[in-house]
């Protein structure tokens, strides 16, 4: 058992559904949410070890999301799961070109190889 | 001078004469002695005077009448030809190109005028009985008489367009600029204009030939087509230009043919001289080269140098096949460039359909995949995790099937198996199935067209028709959380040439109390990806406008009005109705 905390933010329930069950199974501690405005009003600075977004979701994208979280918590820690493709890239090349290509996980990946990633980037 | 005191042979004398009076009794007491032979060469201007001249008119027809033997030159014109053929009534005519200065002589005497204005009478003459000057100007008229050729000949050129016309070079600005506006105010039919720069072009407007150019297309018909380079100035001027009657009856009649057109010149050639030179061509018959020395100067005069003016049809036809060449140039430049941007535009829509279509794909994808996994961590879950892959399994299945349909309609191997239905059945029966689906939800799906059983039939793809419900239907329930769905059916004869006489059009509509159709995407609806939903590609209403369309069919959107505090929207959809069960000879 690990008690890493982590937060999923995905605005498809049956893929928070599948992110919660794999990875409390291995041992984290998991919140999720849907809405990413919910998640951002109930985010408390320094409770997770690690923040996962999705990035295409209504009302607030993963990009926006990530700023806000930064204002509230420059430490976090973020990485991105997305199904977009490399070269939606085109359209927001400001915001790829201001972060680390390492903190893209891309759908679909299966259980192991998300936990694997998810542990490398929590010893970061 | 009355006639009778005519200089005789006996007492020679050479004299000059001042004034009308003077000048017009010498000619006539010329003209009225002579009696074995008359010898006139004269410019271009002397037929209008010989014949436009009362006075001078009658001398020449009695010549005729006494049996004088005449001989005529002179420089026979597009303008002056009415008068040359009269000539020819009372002597034998000759041309000459370009024939300057006027002398007569007969067997008594010689006159000569250096310059005639048209039909009007003479300032000076110089007149002469001297024998050795009568014998000169008798050798050089000889030799002009022998060089010069048959009226008829020259009056046929003219007549039948092969004008050898003049080119000159004209020097003095005033005269290039009465010309040039000239030029254009006598077009008939055509005037083509070829600008070097933006300057140009602006010191153009300001004497006023832009607006000649507008007036000559608007009021006489003439095809005015322009060539310039173009800034917002330019636009301006030239959107002020066009007037609003005929920008409309350009849009309304498309194919008519524009009176007044106007082509940007993008292309710039550096190293051909193009750029230095205002050419005009009016009718295929003249052109005005003029050239312009320095472009800063804002006024027309100050900024031009020497001209080239020509009538003669090679040069004209030369300087207006220069002119064609670049408009078809510059034409092609739009047209590219217009091609250009329509295969931008597409290769965007490209990526972004495959953008879409692979953010949709990989969706239910991870879904399957992660909770496939799951069964292994959790058996005991077994029937809830299979209920996921299910649910995005059949994700899949229907995108997948959308865009097979996209795939099908773009590339125009959509394929209707029609037959003949009642489509009350079809209607009825789908909306059970819904019923069913949705008998846990907040929304409620109203079975209007059950009040009546009368079929209705129409000949259609059964299965499409089905699918293009079911997406509406599906659609309505997505945007409504809480409410009532409705469909109506309805049929009614065309009255409008719509459909041939006979036929009827049937009329399906799904009414829902949802959140309306966004206004950002109304307009758009049935084109790819609008949408606002964020499950979905915006694929199915494109579909569903593509099956109906395939049928001969309209489909269209309405949200209920905001102001009557209603929310919601209706999507309708037309078939051709079949006339009756035997047309409708399927399956019923």
């Amino acid at each position: 058992m690990n008690n890493n905390r982590i937060l999923v933010v995905d605005d498809e329930p049956d893929l928070t559904k599948v992110s919660t069950l794999a990875l409390e199974y291995h041992g984290f501690k998991v919140d999720t949410f849907n809405d990413p405005q919910e998640a951002l009003s109930k985010f408390k600075p320094g409770s997770y070890d690690l923040i996962i977004l999705d990035i295409k979701m209504p009302k607030m994208d993963g990009f926006e999301l990530y700023h806000e979280i930064k204002k509230k918590d420059n430490n976090a820690k973020v990485c991105f799961l997305t199904a977009s493709e490399l070269y939606y890239e085109e359209f927001r090349n400001e915001e790829y070109r201001a972060l680390d290509r390492n903190l893209f996980i891309r759908k679909p990946i299966d259980n192991e190889d998300l936990v694997k990633q998810i542990n490398k980037m929590i010893k970061k | 001078m009355p006639a009778t005191d005519t200089p005789t042979i006996d007492s020679e004398r050479t004299q000059v004469l001042h004034g009308f009076e003077k000048t017009t009794e010498a000619i006539i007491g010329f003209l009225h002695t002579a009696e074995d032979s008359m010898n006139i060469c004269a410019d271009h201007t002397w037929p209008s005077v010989a014949m436009g001249v009362e006075v001078f008119k009658k001398e020449l027809y009695e010549l005729k009448e006494r049996n004088v033997r005449s001989r005529f030159v002179t420089d026979i014109t597009k303008y002056n030809i009415k008068y040359c053929k009269e000539l020819m009534q009372i002597s034998e005519l000759r041309h000459l190109d370009g024939l300057k200065g006027n002398f007569a002589i007969s067997e008594k005497g010689y006159t000569a005028s250096a310059t005639l204005q048209e039909a009007a009478l003479l300032q000076e003459v110089i007149y002469s009985n001297t024998r050795a000057i009568l014998d000169q100007q008798r050798y050089m008229f000889e030799t002009l008489w022998s060089k010069a050729k048959p009226a008829e000949q020259k009056i046929r050129e003219i007549e039948e367009g092969v004008d050898f016309g003049k080119t000159e070079i004209i020097q003095s600005p005033r005269k290039i600029l009465e010309l040039f506006i000239n030029m254009i105010k006598s077009a008939k039919s055509e005037t083509v204009l070829m600008l070097p720069t933006i300057n140009a072009f602006l010191r153009e407007e300001r004497i006023g030939a832009i607006e000649l150019l507008k007036k000559s297309a608007t009021e006489h018909n003439v095809n005015v087509r322009i060539i310039t380079p173009s800034n917002n100035d330019v636009e301006k001027i030239l959107q002020n230009t066009l007037p609003v009657a005929m920008i409309k009856e350009q849009q309304e009649n498309r194919k008519k043919e524009k009176r007044f057109e106007v082509q940007r010149s993008n292309i710039q050639f550096k190293e051909t001289a193009m750029t230095t030179v205002t050419i005009v061509v009016v009718d295929k018959r003249e052109s005005l080269v003029i050239e312009k020395t320095d472009d800063s100067k804002e006024n027309f005069i100050e900024a031009i140098g020497l001209s080239t003016y020509s009538n003669s049809e090679p040069t004209v036809m030369s300087y207006l096949s220069i002119f064609e060449g670049l408009w078809r140039q510059a034409k092609l430049y739009e047209e590219l460039k217009e091609a250009n941007e329509q295969l931008l535009i597409h290769d965007k829509m490209q990526k972004e359909f495959i953008n879409v279509a692979s953010h949709e794909m990989k969706t239910p994808t991870q879904a399957i995949l992660g909770t496939s996994g799951l069964l292994q961590y959790y058996p005991e879950r077994k029937d809830e995790l299979i209920e996921i892959i299910q649910r995005n399994a059949k994700r899949l299945q229907t995108l997948i099937a959308n865009i097979l349909d996209v795939t099908r309609i773009e590339s125009q191997t959509l394929i209707l198996n029609k037959e003949g239905f009642n489509i009350r059945d079809v209607i009825s029966s789908l909306i059970e199935d819904y019923k069913d689906r949705t008998k846990n939800s907040n929304i409620e799906i109203i079975n209007i067209i059950n009040n009546n059983n009368n079929p209705i039939f129409v000949e259609a793809d059964k299965d499409r028709i089905i699918q293009v419900l079911s997406n509406l239907l599906s659609n309505a329930i997505k945007f409504t959380n809480q409410g009532q769905i409705s469909i109506n059916l309805s049929e009614k004869k065309k009255d409008d040439n719509h459909w041939e006489d006979g036929r009827k059009e049937v009329i399906v509509s799904v009414t829902d109390t949802g959140s309306g159709i966004n206004s950002e995407i109304f307009t758009r609806l049935f084109s790819k990806f609008a949408s606002k939903s964020y499950q979905g590609t915006g694929l199915g209403l494109f579909i569903c406008k593509s099956i109906i369309q395939a049928h001969g069919g309209r489909i269209w959107a309405e949200n209920k009005d905001a102001r009557e505090n209603k929310s919601g929207a209706t999507i309708t959809f037309s078939l051709p109705g079949a006339t009756d069960i035997n047309t409708a000879n399927g399956d019923n």
